[in-house]
């Protein structure tokens, strides 16, 4: 009987607020699939809005799952999680018949997964599990050598899928996850800093301006002189050698990488659809063109209309008033999550809170960012609204994990520092 | 278990995380911000751009008739291909198709489009004056050729037998220069204008207005079909109706000969030209379509300057044909009766200058009407002395000699009639003596006239001072009133010159054709009452030039006529037989 009273407990601290407008996002989501994937058609009910109604389900479910597991079992089977996530990131690479040249998908006949997904939540738990439980002191290298390396394995075996955008909520993860547990900021500069030095490579102002930040902020925390000059000629050196190994990309990488900088760079081609998602944001003004009326959408100028720019959609249709709604659904998700992270007494609970947030507030800001035309094509989709089932499964899981991880029940074997 | 009682975040952590998660939705939100209100404008208007592709459709210039109403020039389809770039540049394959059916290899296909391309979004001509041939092939492969078009545009067709390429002019198509400068009249780029004769002139009538077709597309290039409520409609040219007679215009163009030569037939009451022609000419045929480069060169190397319109813009010494002013001012100054005889040894001096008459042995003695009719030298060298420079350039002016007739034919020369500042300023304020008015009054020396200019003179001498404007144009047809216009020219009158002295100029004229000695005794035709002048300019570059005009005195055939041959030798050897077989066509063709 204790299994009902868990149940019943569960259900009591239950957050109905997250749950409602997570619901309600869904719904804005599922109309505008509608409204987008019968574009050009006569009305009916699209294939895209029926899947997207069968994830909604599945999605629900795999949320409860998440929710009423318990805590000490996500604890306790963290590694086996994570090892059988990294296997799984290795299938595609040895399954033949690649979607795109890529090696993103597991074929299960009925479905396609992709298990960079699933491996979000295994890294979260296991990045939970080190940062509630680790003796090492926040303040050494040491602290940060073993989840880099947790980190690292999918990041890498993602990035070469190849799949960027995925790769890179890894590391926001990591990155997220890593400040909650109170590791030095200057420390988690110094990690983010090679990321900056490759990006300022490429011009050569911005590069000389970069190093000397670079070396002003090392100097003014500097704990040992040797460590800092290694850092500081270890950043100049990775600069030095990222042109080559930005001739080693893929054209179409490149291609996506350069329009951040320059939409109008190839207007048929990444930078086409930048130019066209922002024509049918702007074109919708205040109040939008109306529920099923956006010509960009109608007229397919919208690339991807309802997976990556399911955002243009709505802008165009419902205008900036829906924006100004969906932004404040959004912030009021994600500042309720962090200050459940915040507040609750359990620190492997608050590490799964800030890993689940940080992911889904990663793909808010790269996804409208891109529909904006303030960040590169990475083909990230919107939580909840854009069309796809395992996505909208993930997310819901995420939601599950942010709320279990809020609940009071505290993992009962292991100690805590 | 030693449990935490404490918040696993400090309250500095918390509040940061909160504050990145203000500052990322106040990014995305002020960005916009920015695209939703403050651009709203701009992007909504670029999002109907968007949906639309515009077609222009070329208005079918008006359609040009001959006096009679019979159509000299009108309209003909023609096909033109033209890419849509951001289409085309999706498929290779495209090209090669292309390629294969032009004949025309891919890469100069695709140099085409580049240089004829103004936006990514608008067609781009890559050939023109498509052969049917073509044109069914295209139509057959078109679901290979996406972002393929063809345009029928409209290019003028001539009817059988017209040749008239200065007095039709010629369309071409618009160059990029010509099309910023007028594109607030309507031009856009690929449209033609007219060139040269009544296509420049009455261009602003024949050309039309453009229309656009508004087509909704969707990003894939596919038609949903036309929006009426934003499509402008065309309105087709004017139509011009001439005062040629088409058969008289095409005898007279047939007259080519070796020399260069001009002729004008017009009616002396009205000023409306029935005929006329510079040759050698072109034919106007050559340039609908594109103008292949071998023919264009061959017009503009000719030594003959087949491109120079003689009739309007050459500039002659009318030689004695202008003998008419200076007898006009005698006369009606009284300066001399036309009894008044001189003697003519074939010679006359004046200081120690010699000026010769054409006949060596000499006139012998002759009143005005015998020194007309001879077209004595001598009689007007003596005339002129007692009748001056003033009086003369008086009477000249009178005559419009010199000013511009303002036929609506473009590119008119003025010609030139010297008077003393005109002399001073050429040859210094002593520098000339009165020696050059003998030359002027026999039409040497420093007077320069054009045909048109006299075949004006012709008329006010037909018509005893009636000052018309010769013109081709009679009227319009105006498309968007749906009306007849009639054409009106200015005309004036010459002042103070009398019934007596209109006759004594008359008699003149009838007997230098119908007299004995009469220079243009070929031209006299027994059914008609022919009045004529023959001229023959000396020319410094080569053979005198031959002139001769006339006029009919008949209530039916009221025509004045001017010839002028090029390097002729004379008037009465080249221009009056030229003039006597004008006569006779349209003698025999008007009969019945």
């Amino acid at each position: 009987m204790n299994y009902i009273r868990h149940l019943r407990e569960k259900l009591s601290e239950l957050d109905y607020l997250t749950l409602v407008i997570v619901l309600a996002l869904t719904i804005i989501g599922l109309f505008s699939i509608y409204s987008a994937s019968s574009a050009g058609e006569t009305a009916r009910w699209s294939l895209q809005f029926v899947i997207q109604l069968i994830a909604l389900f599945l999605g629900l479910g795999f949320f409860v799952l998440i929710y009423i597991t318990p805590k000490q079992f996500l604890l306790s089977n963290a590694w086996f999680f994570y090892i059988a996530g990294v296997l799984l990131l290795l299938i595609p690479f040895f399954t033949s018949g690649t979607i795109a040249e890529t090696n993103r998908w597991i074929d299960l006949k009925i479905v396609r997964v992709q298990p960079s997904e699933f491996m979000k939540f295994f890294l979260i738990l296991i990045l939970a599990r080190y940062f509630s439980t680790t003796k090492n002191s926040t303040d050494t290298f040491r602290y940060v050598f073993k989840p880099l390396i947790l980190t690292l394995l999918p990041f890498i075996l993602v990035f070469i899928q190849p799949d960027l955008g995925t790769s890179l909520v890894y590391l926001a993860v990591f990155i997220g996850m890593l400040y909650a547990s109170g590791y030095r900021v200057y420390y988690i500069f110094l990690l983010i800093a090679p990321m900056i030095t490759v990006v300022a490579a490429f011009n050569l102002t911005a590069f000389t301006i970069w190093g000397i930040l670079l070396g002003l902020i090392i100097f003014f925390n500097q704990t040992n002189i040797f460590a800092s000059v290694g850092i500081f000629i270890g950043n100049i050196v990775a600069g030095l050698i990222t042109p080559l190994i930005w001739n080693h990309l893929k054209p179409y990488q490149q291609i996506r990488i350069l329009t951040m900088f320059n939409a109008e760079l190839d207007p048929l081609g990444a930078g086409y659809q930048v130019l066209q998602s922002q024509i049918a944001i702007g074109s919708g003004g205040l109040r939008g063109k109306g529920f099923m009326a956006g010509t960009q959408t109608h007229l397919r100028f919208l690339p991807e209309q309802h997976t990556d720019f399911i955002f243009s959609v709505i802008a165009e249709e419902l205008g900036f008033i829906m924006v100004v709604i969906l932004f404040i659904l959004f912030f009021t998700l994600f500042t309720r999550w962090f200050r459940m992270a915040y507040q609750t007494r359990d620190k492997f609970g608050a590490m799964l809170i800030v890993g689940a947030t940080v992911v889904l507030l990663f793909h808010f800001f790269i996804n409208i960012g891109m529909t904006v035309g303030l960040l590169p094509v990475t083909g990230k989709p919107l939580p909840f609204l854009s069309y796809g089932g395992s996505f909208l499964v993930t997310c819901y899981g995420l939601v599950g994990m942010i709320l279990n991880g809020n609940s009071e029940q505290i993992p009962r074997v292991l100690t805590y520092r | 278990m030693a449990q935490s009682h404490e918040n696993t975040l400090t309250p500095v952590q918390y509040y940061i995380l909160i504050g990145i998660t203000i500052l990322l939705f106040g990014i995305l939100l002020f960005r916009i911000y920015d695209l939703q209100i403050r651009r709203y404008s701009d992007l909504s208007s670029e999002a109907v751009e968007n949906m639309y592709r515009k077609y222009n459709v070329p208005a079918p210039r008006g359609i040009i008739y001959d006096r009679y109403n019979r159509p000299m020039v009108y309209n003909q389809s023609n096909y033109d291909l033209e890419v849509y770039p951001f289409e085309i540049k999706q498929s290779e394959h495209t090209w090669d198709v292309l390629s294969d059916i032009l004949d025309i290899p891919a890469e100069t296909l695709k140099e085409r489009m580049e240089k004829n391309m103004n936006g990514y979004y608008r067609p781009s001509k890559i050939a023109s004056s498509l052969d049917f041939k073509t044109v069914s092939l295209i139509q057959e492969y078109q679901l290979e050729l996406s972002g393929v078009t063809l345009t029928s545009r409209p290019t003028r067709q001539y009817a059988q037998g017209v040749q008239a390429g200065h007095l039709l002019g010629y369309t071409t198509e618009i160059d990029k220069n010509s099309v910023e400068l007028l594109s607030s009249q309507g031009y856009r780029p690929g449209d033609y204008i007219g060139v040269k004769g009544v296509e420049k002139s009455y261009e602003k009538e024949l050309k039309g207005t453009n229309g656009t077709r508004y087509v909704r597309i969707n990003a894939y290039g596919m038609d949903f079909g036309e929006d009426f409520s934003k499509s402008i409609p065309v309105v087709p040219g004017n139509d011009l109706y001439l005062t040629i007679n088409m058969d008289l215009q095409n005898y007279v163009e047939s007259l080519a000969d070796t020399l260069p030569f001009s002729v004008t037939v017009l009616d002396y009451t009205n000023g409306e030209i029935l005929a006329m022609t510079s040759q050698p000419g072109f034919n106007p045929a050559i340039f609908s379509g594109t103008v292949e480069t071998d023919d264009w060169l061959a017009l503009l190397n000719d030594p003959c300057k087949p491109l120079i319109n003689r009739t309007v813009q050459g500039l002659y010494p009318p030689g004695s044909i202008f003998k008419l002013i200076g007898a006009v001012a005698a006369l009606e100054d009284h300066v001399i009766p036309p009894s008044r005889e001189y003697h003519c040894s074939g010679s006359y001096r004046l200081g120690r200058r010699v000026y010769k008459c054409w006949k060596e042995a000499g006139h012998g003695t002759l009143d005005l009407y015998g020194a007309i009719e001879n077209s004595c030298n001598v009689y007007f060298y003596n005339l002129i002395q007692d009748v001056g420079l003033e009086r003369w350039h008086r009477y000249g002016s009178t005559f419009h000699i010199g000013m511009l007739t303002g036929i609506d034919i473009p590119e008119e020369k003025a010609g030139i009639l010297p008077d003393n500042r005109y002399l001073d300023e050429k040859y210094g304020r002593n520098g000339w003596t009165v020696g050059l008015l003998l030359n002027m009054v026999i039409g040497q020396g420093d007077v320069l006239v054009t045909p048109i200019d006299m075949a004006r003179y012709t008329c006010i001498l037909a018509t005893r001072g009636k000052i018309i404007t010769p013109h081709v144009g009679r009227a319009i047809y105006d498309k968007k009133e749906e009306k007849l216009r009639m054409l009106s020219f200015p005309e004036d009158t010459v002042q103070g010159v009398h019934t007596q002295v209109w006759d004594v100029i008359h008699e003149g004229m009838r007997r230098v054709v119908a007299g004995e000695n009469g220079t243009a005794k070929v031209a006299n035709i027994p059914h008609l009452e022919v009045y004529g002048k023959t001229g023959t300019a000396q020319n410094p570059h080569g053979e005198a030039h031959g002139w001769f005009i006339g006029f009919v005195k008949d209530t039916q055939f009221p025509y004045a006529i001017v010839v002028f041959v090029e390097n002729g030798k004379s008037g009465s050897g080249s221009a009056a037989p030229m003039a006597r077989k004008i006569f006779d066509y349209f003698w025999k063709v008007s009969a019945f």
